[in-house]
């Protein structure tokens, strides 16, 4: 159909072309020109933007090269009827199905709906491993819920560039489909060769923390009972809240600092525009020193 | 006088008419450049098959890089290799064109923290088989593209050859921008350029230009401002209310103080005068 349009359109200004040609004397463009192209121009308003078209329909396409070319970017050796297996959904089989074409190339393949379960422990797995031995429990499973959650795993797999070799209903791809990608690729991966998944998941998933802190992912809730808590552990105890500076009291800039002492010396300090506030900032400077984070 | 203003009319006409003219070969470049050569063109028109012309064939308010390339002018890029001496350079005055998007350098997805992904998903070399122009990108097709497909595995490169149409680079980010280059005359060496360009870019960086040419997490070390930053310690044993500190700061001296000043001033002088004496 586009190029039934593109065709109309060309011809259109071949006409338009040759006219002038013809009139070349005249020096003018037909006074039918300007009127139609106002006209087309309006209908082009009237008719809205073009919908989106996926890449595959595209002439220059070619998806075995493209799947080779995957596993190149991501500096990985996979099995090719895997990572195959890997990128078709239930959903594309389903739409297969009822097109009336299961023998489609595609479909000889399963599903990779148990990849997905399969990738999401690995994934799991994995990120408790690393941090299991090097924060207290609560933090590991911040990590884990933040690094697992929909939205990264689906920015990690777009990045991986596997948007357009999804074989799945929806269109444009979405989020949970990214995601899961994302889980069946480490999946068949280790299917294909177990020692490269950790590093895998590592360079592409856990780097993501990179240059966070660690408080835009964990939410801690009380922190200055949970500073209490985990002192207690470390075997420090007697908190002691002083208020160390006010400024601008009862004005709407007040501002008051709190450092939390242990036997005279200070576990962490913290600004707020009230007392509760600047304390619970404090606890959570202390407890940032307590257990050394360098996320 | 009559003539005179019958001329104007007339030099203004030819001038729309000249715009006219550039506008629609404009469109049909831009007709040209989003076919293949598998269109079989028709000559009639219906007026019914109007409705279907796609949107993006018609002129567009803000001119793009199909824009650039009809009216002659070097398209502007952050590392430009194509900049010819002596090639003209238009300037187009509209609005939108007079100032480029600011942008932060910036990493794609913390690309290189674990291992480096080439952001370039895909490249599409289009030319024709014939034409003069796409001279250069046929030999760089011939003899180094190859080369250029095996060092850039995770690429993929496509060849679209189309008859009578000019060469252009069509490259492909996997941040899902699109980046264009109209390689018109550009010969082997260039193609090659503009292609190493592409592959070490992040994204298509047209049209924008850097604020900064560096950038750090850790903008400040010491932390923000606070109202207790730099505070002078010996406010901390100050009891109040003190008559020293309630005083205005910028209160100026008394006439009896600066006489006293003076006077002092004096005393140190003469004493200096008078040990110097002895």
């Amino acid at each position: 159909m586009a190029l039934f349009r593109y065709s109309v359109y060309r011809s259109l200004f071949k006409v338009c072309q040759q006219i002038s040609q013809k009139q070349l004397a005249a020096r003018t463009i037909s006074r039918w020109v300007a009127p139609t192209l106002r006209e087309l121009e309006k209908r082009r308003k009237k008719a809205g933007p073009k919908p989106l078209q996926h890449r595959s329909t595209f002439l220059e396409w070619n998806y075995d090269a493209e799947l080779y070319a995957f596993g190149k970017r991501i500096g990985e050796e996979f099995n090719r009827d895997l990572l195959q297996r890997a990128l078709v959904h239930k959903s594309y089989v389903i739409q297969q199905e009822m097109k009336g074409n299961p023998n489609d190339s595609f479909s000889n393949f399963e599903d990779n709906s148990e990849l997905i379960k399969e990738g999401e422990n690995l994934i799991v797995d994995r990120i408790m491993r690393k941090y299991k031995d090097v924060y207290p429990n609560l933090v590991t499973s911040a990590i884990c819920t933040y690094l697992t959650s929909k939205t990264m795993l689906a920015h990690v797999a777009s990045y991986m560039g596997v948007k357009d070799i999804i074989l799945c209903a929806d269109f444009p791809v979405e989020e949970s489909t990214l995601a899961n990608t994302f889980k069946a690729i480490t999946a068949a991966l280790n299917q294909t060769n177990t020692d490269r998944t950790d590093m895998f998941i590592d360079d592409f998933l856990i780097c993501q923390i990179h240059n966070k802190d660690i408080f835009e992912i964990w939410d801690v809730k009380n922190p200055y009972e949970l500073l209490v808590q985990l002192s207690k552990e470390k075997g420090v105890s007697d908190i002691e809240a002083r208020l160390c500076n006010q400024s601008a009291s009862n004005t709407i800039l007040a501002n008051y600092q709190v450092g939390l002492y242990s036997n005279k010396k200070l576990l962490g300090i913290g600004w707020g525009e009230s007392i509760d506030t600047a304390k619970e900032t404090a606890a959570l400077d202390a407890i940032r020193k307590l257990q050394n984070f360098s996320v | 006088m009559y003539e005179d203003i019958c001329e104007g009319m007339v030099l203004h006409g030819e001038i729309i008419h000249q715009d006219d003219e550039a506008i629609l070969m404009r469109l049909i470049e831009k007709v040209t450049a989003k076919k293949s050569n598998l269109v079989t063109p028709s000559t009639t028109c219906q007026p019914n098959d109007l409705d279907e012309l796609t949107p993006e064939i018609l002129p567009s308010t803000s001119h793009d890089a199909d824009y650039y390339e009809h009216v002659g002018m070097c398209y502007p890029n952050a590392s430009d290799a194509s900049w010819k001496p002596g090639f003209k350079c238009v300037l187009n005055m509209s609005n939108s064109h007079l100032f480029l998007v600011p942008k932060f350098i910036k990493t794609p997805s913390q690309n290189g923290v674990g291992r480096y992904v080439c952001q370039l998903q895909r490249v599409v070399l289009k030319f024709c088989k014939s034409i003069g122009n796409c001279r250069g990108m046929r030999e760089f097709i011939e003899y180094d593209l190859v080369n250029y497909a095996k060092e850039n595995p995770g690429t993929v490169v496509y060849l679209k050859p189309r008859r009578h149409r000019g060469p252009v680079i069509c490259a492909e980010y996997l941040n899902g921008e699109k980046q264009t280059i109209f390689c018109h005359n550009f010969s082997r060496e260039e193609i090659g350029k503009w292609l190493n360009l592409v592959k070490t870019q992040s994204g298509n960086h047209d049209g924008t230009r850097l604020r900064k040419l560096w950038h750090t997490d850790y903008p400040s070390i010491q932390g923000p401002w606070t109202p207790y930053t730099f505070r002078d310690p010996n406010l901390n044993l100050v009891e109040f209310p003190n008559s020293d500190l309630s005083r205005p700061l910028n209160q100026p001296k008394t006439a009896t103080e600066e006489l006293l000043e003076i006077f002092k001033k004096q005393q140190v002088d003469s004493s200096l005068e008078n040990n110097r004496a002895e």
